[in-house]
């Protein structure tokens, strides 16, 4: 019995190790990835600011896996969901008895003219790198913070960047220097109304000022303008916004995603929709729920479970719930949250508080061990 | 009955998904053309108001029917 | 003002709600009475961002699978909670006795010790092994 896995991020790993600690010796788990190295993506917002570095973030992947899964570095060129085939790049084929898709998501900086060179952000770790030397290289004058693409992981990213650069400035005393607009699509700066009404207080006292109804267009990069499709423009000095995202490159070879290369899948069991024996999870779902490594994590778990079951001779029996939770991280000690599944009509509006940054700090020391490791 | 260009479903997101995928498609859309948008999150029908006033686009028609929202814009300025 | 006091209580529905609020009034003194003694301290919004916190780690980690492994090692410590083994172990804590080699030996002819340091021993030789790949992870 063959388990393939392509992609090794948050969800391809969880999804392998869980599955390998259950499973009987003769399944073989492979996971397959172009990189040998992974990220904690959540410590990329603080390489940013200064308090995280590429070491403390990024592990081989030799090391990561558990005993029963194998790690193999490659690129997949195209999947063939009917044949049960996948091809290697350099033409190697492999088949499978179950298919995971975890490809996650990668930047479509075509999607907004003049994105790409002049826009910062933190979405990779060398672009996350990058912006801490502008960060502080930075003497004062127009910061420009927000969302640029529509579709991008982690929602509250942008939110977190603000709060944090609002933080960083104060600390070195030159927060008055600094003038911060936060620019959102929406007629206010964050979508769910309840947890809105946290952030725009939060704004507020922080001096943070909300520029709404502006759809990032492009960016003029000689002018140092970003313009609206609305019809308007702001001057930045350092322009920090979410990049638009898309499927990996293989979904379209494939054929198997939507226009922006996200794989339709059932939102419970998580299977393409179609095929018994391939699913797929975190980003590359089309699904109706934001794109975090949190998500991918029960995603993960569900189908390692799920299969788990399967291989027993039981029914699937475990539903992924759409459950989300996404720490706003805001400095001094203090966060917030959303969270999100697929029953809640809203969201709830949760006021900064200590408990919840003292929770993701658990879960930052915890990631390595108990959650790549498909304990938890 | 105006036959939409593209339809946007929406169905299943919560706040703000249906408006942004409506700003997605706009983007991507040409003047006259006709979105039509399917969502079941209560919070869309204002948010389509504010956006639509704001753009300077028109609503042709809202409707519910079985706890689904049916909204047809029209493409007037870009 | 009249007028629209008028206007409210003209529909039936909103008459039926307010006497449903009025039933609820003493109750709702009562929670906010107590509530009240938590303003001004900031211990609200703590207190429910604990309460979110549990929920969070009830939701995110209550699975399944984990409550059958923890309920399958409760259900073989059930030694601990029996009056017989208490007491047994308050008289261990309360015994002045001190072992020295030949103690140890004769103590571990004793067939209920030989278990016991059975278990101990197979309890650390789990540590060891499961630290290796716990360590491997770490580095």
């Amino acid at each position: 019995m063959k388990v393939l896995v392509i992609g090794g991020g948050d969800g391809g790993t969880i999804f392998a190790n869980r599955l390998a600690r259950r499973a009987p010796r003769d399944v073989e788990i492979e996971v397959i990835d172009k990189s040998d190295v992974h990220y904690y993506q959540p410590g990329f917002l603080f390489v940013a600011i200064g308090e995280s570095s590429r070491e403390r973030i990024s592990k081989s992947r030799s090391k990561i896996y558990s005993r029963g899964v194998k790690f193999t570095r490659a690129e997949v060129e195209k999947v063939d969901l009917d044949d049960r085939k996948v091809r290697l790049k350099g033409g190697e084929l492999r088949s499978y008895d179950y298919l995971v898709i975890s490809t996650g998501s990668v930047m479509n900086y075509d999607d907004i003219p003049g994105f790409m060179g002049n826009v910062d952000h933190f979405w990779t770790l060398e672009d996350a790198e990058k912006l801490h030397r502008k960060v502080k290289e930075f003497k004062g004058g127009k910061v420009v913070v927000g969302i640029g693409g529509l579709t991008y992981k982690c929602p509250v990213a942008p939110l977190e960047i603000a709060f944090l650069l609002d933080d960083y400035f104060r600390a070195k005393g030159m927060r008055e220097k600094v003038d911060m607009k936060f620019i959102s699509p929406l007629e206010r700066p964050y979508g769910p109304r309840l947890l809105n009404r946290v952030i725009v207080e939060e704004m507020k006292r922080r001096n943070i000022e909300p520029i709404t109804f502006f759809t990032v267009d492009r960016v003029d990069g000689e002018s140092r303008k970003v313009i609206s499709m609305e019809g308007d423009s702001l001057d930045y000095d350092l322009l920090v916004l979410s990049p638009p995202h898309r499927g990996a490159d293989l979904i379209f070879n494939s054929g198997i995603g939507d226009d922006e290369g996200w794989i339709p899948v059932d939102k419970h069991y998580l299977n393409v929709k179609g095929y018994d024996d391939a699913f797929a999870i975190g980003d590359a779902t089309n699904l109706p729920v934001p794109k975090t490594g949190v998500i991918a994590h029960f995603e993960a778990s569900t189908v390692a479970d799920n299969i788990y079951y399967e291989i027993n001779g039981l029914e699937r029996r475990s539903l992924f719930d759409g459950q989300s939770f996404c720490i706003i991280e805001m400095g001094r000690e203090l966060a917030s949250a959303q969270v999100s599944n697929y029953y809640y009509t809203e969201a709830p509006g949760l006021i900064p508080t200590r408990v919840l940054h003292l929770a993701k700090l658990a879960m930052n020391t915890m990631y390595w061990t108990c959650i790549l490791g498909g304990y938890i | 009955m105006e036959k939409p260009s593209v339809t946007v479903d929406a169905r299943g997101l919560t706040c703000p998904g249906p408006l942004t995928n409506l700003i997605k498609a706009y983007r991507k859309a040409n003047v006259g053309d006709i979105i039509e948008v399917l969502a079941t999150d209560p919070g869309f029908k204002p948010d389509l108001e504010a956006w639509a006033r704001r753009t300077e686009n028109e609503i042709i028609s809202v409707s519910e029917e079985g706890g689904v929202i049916r909204a047809l814009i029209r493409v007037k300025k870009k | 003002m009249s007028g629209k006091l008028e206007e409210i209580f003209s529909d039936e529905k909103n008459v039926e709600k307010f006497k449903q609020f009025i039933e609820k009034l003493d109750n709702l003194n009562y929670i906010l009475d107590r509530l009240e003694l938590f303003l001004g301290s900031g211990m609200i919004d703590e207190l429910l961002g604990m309460l979110f916190s549990l929920m969070a780690l009830e939701r995110a980690f209550m699975k399944e699978e984990m409550i059958e492994e923890l309920s399958e090692l409760s259900a073989r410590l059930t030694f601990l909670i029996s009056p017989k083994c208490m007491s047994e172990l308050r008289e261990a804590f309360d015994s002045k006795e001190s072992l020295g080699l030949i103690g140890l030996m004769r103590k571990m002819r004793d067939p209920d010790v030989q278990r016991g340091l059975a278990i101990v021993m197979d309890i650390l030789k789990v540590i060891g092994k499961c630290n290796k790949e716990c360590q491997s992870r770490r580095e």
